[in-house]
């Protein structure tokens, strides 16, 4: 089945200007041909999709969210006072939320019960709409750390973590995780925001625990991704070699050329803080979560900007669905990368071809171009000139098939 | 924003005559108004007029015996080791698929983990779209019994009245027991009893107690009676009903929930589909007394309330109204069947006045057909649209 797009402006996320009067041909899911009209012949019997009024580029991906979560205040009770099975059937509505704001990838760093898997899986077995996903499965975490959950010591539940207190125990966990179809391991190398009685500041799991953890994802050629907000545990996390420094709230010059010499990522995930900050205590969001983010954000920005004159390989990632923070939202994180300095160019690069290339995927989306997914996005400016029309995403098409 | 259906053939579920040229308006969740296009009020202000000239309005349909947790496979067990997040996402889509062939009220008796329990929850807030749901949690079996790969196994009375009060506490609306072996399990016979008389009375109290009623999986005969006994509000399958267990019926008011459409699939598509050797010939075996019980219930006037066993192989979600279809060719009478499948089955729900009939006060959950299925039971599947809770069901 063929398909071609008539672009207003075709914008490929390669780093080329934006094309007047693009054209894109699809054939069935994929890409045949993208360019100027006049490049290739367009088949007669191509269907046409009249998007000429309309800025035209490759749909978004969000390297870091939680489909279980929507934006709720405070989430550890719903680990408990809900079913499983029940947070499955609401991610998926999470998911299908990205989906129609124009985020047709998406990687996903931890939930509850392997609900990642099976939304992944219902998506890819056409059971359901959905973008791609790539997900992690359960969050390695240390005992007491920003994976482990903080109920009274009579009660033990792990919710969206495997706590491991030893390289052995990192190991059979990234093995667990993988064996149940995870994409990559997720490891908590620090303290962090959302966690009740520690510190971003503080290293949590050891240099040793996240070499071995991170060694099985590599044996199996897959990613890997770092929650790590203090300087230690980010540089024993890039020593380790993950793939990308989640957050990573207090970044050096050191920390950066490490990422640099190893090719590391940073995914800044500034609207994670900016919505704590923001609503505060009043609306439930709880105390300690507040006060470290605030202690927090004026670091986290200017390491991100540290991270930027550097040179340092930044991808878009959100952390949806943390308190205020709600899928469907998602561009707004671009917003504020661009309110802290960054290029509106650089912007929608690290929400297209920068993510594509961290969570390894730059032969099947993250640009326009032949062989590639035909996964299409259009919005009514161009979003060079302002960054919020990608929060009013007009059309979306994955793999071919118009979703709206 | 209100409704109104104007000019259909209103056949209310209860029974009485059908009513041409109604008028039917729904305010909010209810039905508001009921009757003849000259005598009703219609509301002032604004309304969404739903033209129904030449159509028929039924009552949405109510199937007191499904399994949303499974899918309608050849082989029942091919999904049994999935885990219970895929199985709840596979639920919610059958879910749709039954709301959008007409079916707004289920009663789902035997889930998977707590895929149903989810799945309830998931569809009343509005997070995934569906029948209104009464689920069972896990059903009780005897070690071994029939439905023991998903059910919660019991051995005597004190351990039944346990699994009932878990299955209770977990947020099951109707308990169900398994008085006889069954098609679908290997190794057991559909005419073998199981569960003991005490064991299911002992649930079928803690239900009771709990303001919840019960069903049973009943095939064979002494297993049937012993459902009787037991006090379960329906025998479901009812294969092998003789005089005794239906007069046993008759004196207690207890109902029967047929599910036709059960050995039907099996036998239509057969060994050649992939249906496993074990349950095609026990089908066999079975199929020609299942028809005959239900046949002699029917004449002797037995509460019939509909229920099609789905998703046996083959016996898909969203096509649960062909039950009437074969009800019908049994020999019930039309009316009859769409009463068995509309207010009778409030009734053995325990809904009666709230579902089940198009009158003033109940729920808006409407099912608008093409043509008239008096004339044609076929017809019922044809469908113009579907209302559930006042709102218009999505296709």
């Amino acid at each position: 089945m063929k398909k071609v797009i008539k672009c207003g402006y075709l914008l490929d996320c390669t780093g080329s200007k934006p094309v007047k009067d693009g054209v894109i041909l699809i054939d069935d899911d994929r890409i045949a041909a993208s360019g100027k009209p006049g490049d290739f012949a367009v088949p007669g019997e191509a269907e046409v999709i009249d998007l000429s009024g309309a800025y035209v580029m490759p749909g978004m991906i969000d390297a870091h969210l939680h489909v279980g979560m929507n934006g709720l205040p405070s989430f550890e009770m719903s680990l408990v006072k809900e079913l499983v099975p029940y947070h499955a059937l609401k991610a998926m509505t999470h998911a299908q939320k990205d989906l129609h704001a124009g985020f047709t990838s998406l990687r996903d760093v931890g939930e509850l019960g392997y609900i990642d898997i099976a939304v992944k899986k219902a998506i890819n077995t056409g059971l359901y709409q959905g973008p791609r996903m790539q997900v992690a499965g359960k969050v390695l975490s240390t005992t007491g750390g920003h994976g482990d959950t903080h109920f009274v010591p009579e009660v033990q539940f792990e919710g969206l973590g495997i706590v491991v207190d030893s390289p052995d125990a990192a190991r059979k966990a990234a093995r667990e995780n993988l064996k149940h179809g995870a994409d990559l391991v997720k490891i908590s190398a620090t303290g962090g925001v959302m966690s009740d009685g520690d510190e971003p500041g503080a290293q949590q799991l050891t240099y040793e625990e996240m070499k071995a953890a991170l060694d099985e994802a590599k044996k199996v050629g897959k990613g890997s991704a770092a929650h790590a907000q203090g300087t230690k545990g980010i540089k024993d996390a890039i020593r380790a070699g993950v793939r990308s420094i989640d957050h990573g709230f207090w970044l050096d010059d050191e920390a950066c050329d490490m990422m640099l010499a190893n090719g590391t990522f940073m995914v800044p995930t500034l609207v994670a803080v900016y919505g704590i900050v923001e609503n505060g205590i009043a609306v439930g969001i709880p105390e300690y979560a507040v006060r470290k983010a605030k202690a927090a954000q004026a670091d986290h920005i200017e390491s991100f900007r540290l991270a930027m004159r550097k040179g340092v390989k930044i991808a878009m990632g959100t952390d949806a669905g943390t308190p205020f923070n709600y899928h469907g939202k998602n561009a707004f994180e671009l917003e504020l990368m661009i309110r802290a300095g960054m290029s509106p160019e650089q912007a929608v690069l690290a929400t297209t071809k920068m993510a594509a290339e961290l969570m390894g995927w730059e032969d099947n989306v993250g640009t326009i171009a032949a062989g590639k997914f035909a996964d299409i996005i259009a919005v009514a400016g161009n979003p060079l000139a302002d960054i919020k029309v990608l929060q009013d995403v007009k059309f979306v098409m994955k793999g071919g098939a118009v979703i709206r | 924003m209100n409704k109104v259906i104007k000019g259909a053939l209103l056949i209310d579920g209860t029974g009485r005559a059908p009513l041409a040229e109604s008028v039917v308006v729904i305010t909010g969740n209810k039905i508001t108004a009921v009757g003849k296009a000259s005598e009703v009020a219609l509301p002032a202000g604004e309304y969404e007029l739903i033209e129904a000239t030449g159509k028929t309005l039924l009552p949405g349909l109510i199937d007191c015996h499904v399994h949303l947790t499974s899918d309608p496979d050849a082989n029942s067990e091919s999904k049994s080791r999935e885990p219970d997040t895929m199985t709840a996402l596979r639920a919610a889509n059958n879910a749709r698929l039954t709301l959008q062939g007409g079916v707004t009220t289920v009663r789902d008796v035997g889930g998977k983990g707590h895929a149903d329990i989810s799945l309830k929850k998931a569809i009343s807030e509005g997070i995934a779209a569906g029948p209104r749901l009464l689920v069972s949690g896990r059903c009780l079996c005897m070690t071994g019994g029939h439905g023991h790969n998903s059910g919660r196994e019991v051995d005597g009375p004190d351990d039944a009245r346990k699994a009932a009060r878990e299955q209770i506490k977990a947020g099951a609306d109707v308990i169900k027991v398994m008085a006889t072996g069954g098609v679908l399990t290997p190794g057991v016979e559909p005419g073998s009893p199981q569960l003991t008389v005490e064991e299911m009375r002992a649930a079928v109290e803690e239900a009771h107690k709990a303001g919840r009623k019960t069903a049973s999986h009943s095939q064979g005969n002494t297993g049937i009676k012993n459902a009787i006994l037991a006090g379960v509000d329906s025998v479901d399958h009812g294969c092998f009903l003789d005089e005794e267990a239906i007069q046993m019926m008759l004196d207690r008011g207890t109902f029967l929930v047929p599910t036709l459409s059960a050995p039907y699939y099996i036998i239509k598509h057969g060994l050649a589909a992939g249906i496993p050797e074990f349950a095609v010939r026990k089908t066999e075996g079975v199929k020609d007394a299942h028809f005959a019980s239900f046949q002699r219930a029917c004449q002797a006037g037995v509460k019939i309330a509909m229920g099609t066993d789905a998703a046996t192989p083959f016996n898909r979600h969203g096509e649960n109204s062909f039950e009437l279809v074969l009800m019908v060719n049994a020999g019930m009478a039309p009316m009859d069947a769409i009463v068995s499948a509309t207010s009778r089955a409030a009734e053995l729900l325990g809904l009666s006045g709230q579902i089940g009939t198009v009158e003033v006060g109940r729920l808006a959950d409407i099912l608008l057909l093409n043509g008239n299925p008096l004339e044609d039971m076929n017809l019922i599947r044809d469908i113009h649209l579907v209302i559930k809770d006042g709102k218009t069901v999505k296709k």
